[in-house]
């Protein structure tokens, strides 16, 4: 049997976790190899290719989700797509059921739903939760201030999460370039936001494409859109999205309700019909299958009508990102590469190097090891409020390109254009090529956005508005946390967006300028089993397995402290099952406890467990089926 | 950073190489060496060139190569661990800071004189042949070094809690990663090249042991410890070593019978 994970100069942890069952499995007379993968490599056999027995590595919600993102994990029909599509192969019909149940329920009839969903879990155990790990993150503040994220609302876990960046405040008057610095490489070559393999929660992707609602863990934001009114009465759930006016890509080309509509019927099959069956997105794909219908009113309205489900559960489809339709409704070739259990397109192949949002960040270069992006000046977040003004162009005015205006003649067509818009309702008129003007070398051509009716911009969600504290932000990828530390520590980064082990957090809090910040992540480490494998395919088999992981043991010496046991995939939500908390006093699993005491393994104990199960033993203390 | 340590190392190796200059090649080798350098260096040419070539290739495809070997590569270092187990734990529990001191500055100085270093002593030599040999010897392990890069993945065993990581343990030299880093990546670990260079480097010393025999007391002591440290410092596995001193007796035993 194999254990895939990531190398230490990844991730410290898992390596350790990895060590801790490989040794416990060779104890009961299972052979185990350790085998370590690059993340790209990783993802891709465990997401892509299904192609692991046991690995261990993350949760791919950094923050507490709503339980619906079980749906895609767990459930049965999702067993042969890819991505974080049920990579466990597990098929339970009853966890199906509750799947759907939860969806439909709201109130207190979803939280049995909920409850009764993670028990089903924790006794089967497709995976296995081992540790909610405190994320340690080192910090400058000789430039940067305020990175603690408890100290504000909404507090988005890590101090480096794309959109707490936003809130940075900079130490000079000044804006200077934010530079990060990670472990993980995968985003100098590929860009891709709807790729599993390439792509996880908080990436700075978060920053470049935009969403039309964003969930700030408290509450469900407008953002792309200007005003969300949900329909009222019995019946299934349905959204009418009024967007922003004058919303652009980075290319320059407007941003319309097509394109919102185009990416949700993209997401849900990107081949757009050309294969036989769907080929949903990698990602995003539970929020996509609650959306039913997608109907586009005008270039600013749209609607969405939903299946059986709450609206709780349909609003988290407001979260994907949209994409521009001129560039994607080009990537719907069906592909099969070899690298993959199944087929797929164009889209979710491509490495998305020019990385078109409409995001607050535009993607400017990668090279070598470093990648760039620059504030997108036309963003709603800091453009000004009334379109027709032209004394604030050279710092925010909406339709100019990331430098000022070109002076008398763009000024004129702007008082030109506002004159036309107050008479001819806003048309379509923003594409004229009078309105047009040259950016830089490789700045975008930027179209000037049509006008809303009253003559204003709605305004932006409060706790985001205006220019941050940065005006690029840079990100270099090195080789470890140790080195990562040491940038650090060398003034060449602002910040640590990597796990740092405890070891190398040590040293980032001797200087002054520097601090390290804490924080609880909802990634927690876990066994996931591929059980289309035999014997991973019997849940007894795994929940032996589970049973040989001393959690709390865990937690003190590979985590050092940093982090708490889990017994359930809800653990750090409010969602969590009242028999599944975990019980400090007797500090084991309630469902899967630790066969042995005080960090020992009962050898014997276990083996017996192992026989009891239908296992037995060859004279070298083999474990084995049958004895042949 | 890596300028930093790129000068630094440039600096001690150079010193070095003056210090071995004086003291191993002598004043009538180097006096003559003013006038015959280049003619010499005019007809070894072809053999530098291969050299450069090879190394050129190396640093090159060397992105491609690991895209390629991510792909078809054969990840062996479960099967790696499961053949030597904890070997290296073993030498790592000799431990003590002035070892892991001496061993980390073999790694990196020591490392790069003992590969520089003979060039200049064999350049030095009236007789050519050395010369070349070592050059084709360094081209074949480099060149083999990178099939067998691209054919197997391993990490080492610092990177699966095999062994601990020494040379970028923290409080003593995190900026050598930056080096290590930008020369090499953590999957090629097998073989330990190293050691072949090494091992190269002291077989040549026996061989020229005559002219040099200075220089082969001091080749074997550096190779020795550089082949030490790459285990001790948790960097590489024994089997990398094993697989390298093959590699080092195939590159030699190729050159000196084609190269004269």
């Amino acid at each position: 049997m194999e254990i895939t994970t990531l190398p230490s100069d990844s991730d410290p942890f898992a390596v350790r976790i990895a060590n801790h069952l490989q040794s416990h499995l060779e104890a009961v007379g299972v052979d185990v190899q350790l085998t370590p993968e690059n993340a790209g490599d990783l993802a891709q056999q465990v997401l892509l290719n299904h192609d692991f027995d046991i690995y261990v590595g993350q949760f791919p919600y950094t923050r507490p989700p709503d339980p619906d993102a079980f749906y895609p994990l767990f459930r049965s029909t999702f067993d042969s797509e890819l991505g974080w599509q049920n990579p466990f192969g597990f098929t339970h019909l009853t966890c199906d059921d509750l799947l759907e149940a939860q969806r439909a329920a709201g109130g207190e009839e979803r939280q049995q739903e909920v409850a009764d969903l993670q028990r089903l879990l924790a006794r089967t155990q497709p995976l296995t939760p081992i540790v909610a790990p405190d994320v340690l993150t080192g910090v400058r503040t000789d430039r940067f201030t305020g990175w603690d994220a408890d100290d504000r609302s909404p507090s988005l876990d890590s101090p480096t999460h794309p959109y707490n960046l936003l809130q940075l405040e900079g130490v000079d008057d000044q804006p200077q370039p934010l530079r990060l610095v990670v472990v993980d490489d995968r985003i100098i070559n590929n860009r891709n936001p709807i790729s599993a393999a390439y792509r996880q929660e908080s990436s700075l992707l978060d920053l470049v494409y935009d969403s039309v609602a964003f969930d700030t863990g408290e509450e469900y934001i407008p953002w792309l859109a200007r005003e969300l009114s949900w329909a009222d009465g019995e019946g299934p759930p349905e959204v009418d999205i009024r967007l922003r006016e004058g919303l652009l890509w980075h290319d320059g080309q407007q941003l319309s309700a097509f394109d919102v509509g185009f990416t949700y019927e993209f997401l849900q099959d990107t081949s757009r019909g050309r294969a036989v069956r769907p080929i949903p997105s990698e990602r995003f794909r539970g929020r996509v299958s609650l959306v039913e219908e997608v109907i586009v009113r005008n270039a600013h309205e749209l609607t969405l009508r939903f299946g059986e489900t709450s609206q709780a559960v349909a609003r988290r489809a407001l979260t994907v990102p949209v994409l521009p339709a001129h560039i994607w409704r080009y990537r719907e070739e069906v592909e099969r590469p070899r690298t993959r259990a199944g087929r797929t397109t164009a889209a979710l192949t491509t490495s998305n190097g020019s990385a078109i949002g409409s995001g607050p960040l535009r993607f400017e270069e990668a090279d070598g090891d470093t990648i760039e992006f620059s504030l997108f000046e036309p963003h709603f977040l800091w453009r000004s409020r009334t379109p027709r003004s032209t004394d604030d162009a050279t710092t925010d005015g909406p339709r100019n390109g990331s430098e000022s205006s070109t002076g008398g003649s763009g000024s004129a067509s702007n008082d030109s254009r506002s004159a036309d818009e107050n008479g001819s309702n806003g048309g379509d008129g923003g594409s004229g090529d009078a309105d047009r003007r040259d950016g830089e070398a490789d700045g975008p051509r930027l179209e000037a956005p049509e006008v809303p009716s009253d003559g204003r911009f709605a305004p932006p969600p409060e706790i985001y508005e205006g220019r941050p504290a940065f005006d690029s932000v840079t990100v270099r990828t090195v080789s470890s946390a140790n080195a990562a530390v040491a940038l650090l520590s060398a003034g060449d980064v602002d910040a640590t967006a990597t796990n740092l082990s405890p070891e190398a957090a040590a040293s980032v809090a001797e200087e002054s300028a520097l601090e390290r910040i804490e924080h609880r992540s909802n990634a927690f480490y876990h066994l996931g089993f591929n059980t289309r494998r035999q014997p991973l395919g019997n849940p007894n088999f795994r929940r032996l397995v589970a049973q040989l992981v001393d959690k709390p043991t865990l937690v003190e010496e590979a985590f050092e402290g940093y982090g708490v046991p889990a017994a359930s995939p809800l653990a750090e939500t409010d969602w969590v099952a009242d028999s599944l908390r975990w019980d400090d006093g007797t500090d084991a699993d309630p469902e899967v406890p630790f066969l042995g005491s005080d960090g020992e393994l009962a050898v014997e104990e276990a083996r017996e467990r192992f026989r009891s199960i239908g296992y037995q033993y060859t004279e070298d203390n083999e474990l084995v089926s049958q004895i042949r | 950073m890596l300028p930093g340590i790129l000068l630094e190392v440039a600096v001690v190796v150079v010193s070095l190489c003056i210090v071995g200059a004086v003291t191993i090649v002598g004043r009538t080798r180097l006096t003559a060496l003013r006038t015959e350098l280049k003619p010499r260096l005019r007809e070894s040419g072809p053999y530098l060139g291969v050299l450069i070539v090879v190394l050129l290739i190396n640093s090159l495809v060397r992105d491609s190569a690991q895209a390629i070997s991510g792909d078809l590569g054969w990840n062996i270092t479960g099967s790696i661990e499961a053949i030597e187990g904890g070997f290296v734990a073993a030498i790592q529990s000799f431990q003590t800071d002035l070892l892991t001191m001496y061993f980390s500055n073999i790694y990196v100085f020591g490392y790069v004189f003992l590969l520089v270093f003979p060039l200049l002593a064999y350049a030095a030599l009236s007789e050519r042949d050395t010369f070349r040999q070592v050059v084709t010897a360094y081209s074949i392990n480099y060149f083999v070094g990178l099939l067998l890069y691209i054919i197997f993945v391993a990490y080492g065993p610092r990177n699966v809690g095999a062994a601990e990581n020494l040379l970028y343990a923290l409080d003593s030299n995190p900026e050598y990663q930056f080096l290590t880093a930008a020369v090499n990546t953590a999957t090629n670990v097998f073989p330990s090249l190293h050691t072949s260079l090494s091992a190269t480097v002291a077989i040549f010393a026996f061989k020229t042991r005559e002219s040099y025999p200075l220089w082969f007391g001091v080749a074997t002591l550096l190779a020795t410890s550089v082949v030490i440290s790459t285990m001790y410092l948790g960097i590489h596995w024994g089997i990398d070593v094993l697989v390298g001193l093959g590699l080092a007796a195939f590159a030699v035993s190729v050159a000196t019978r084609y190269v004269d």
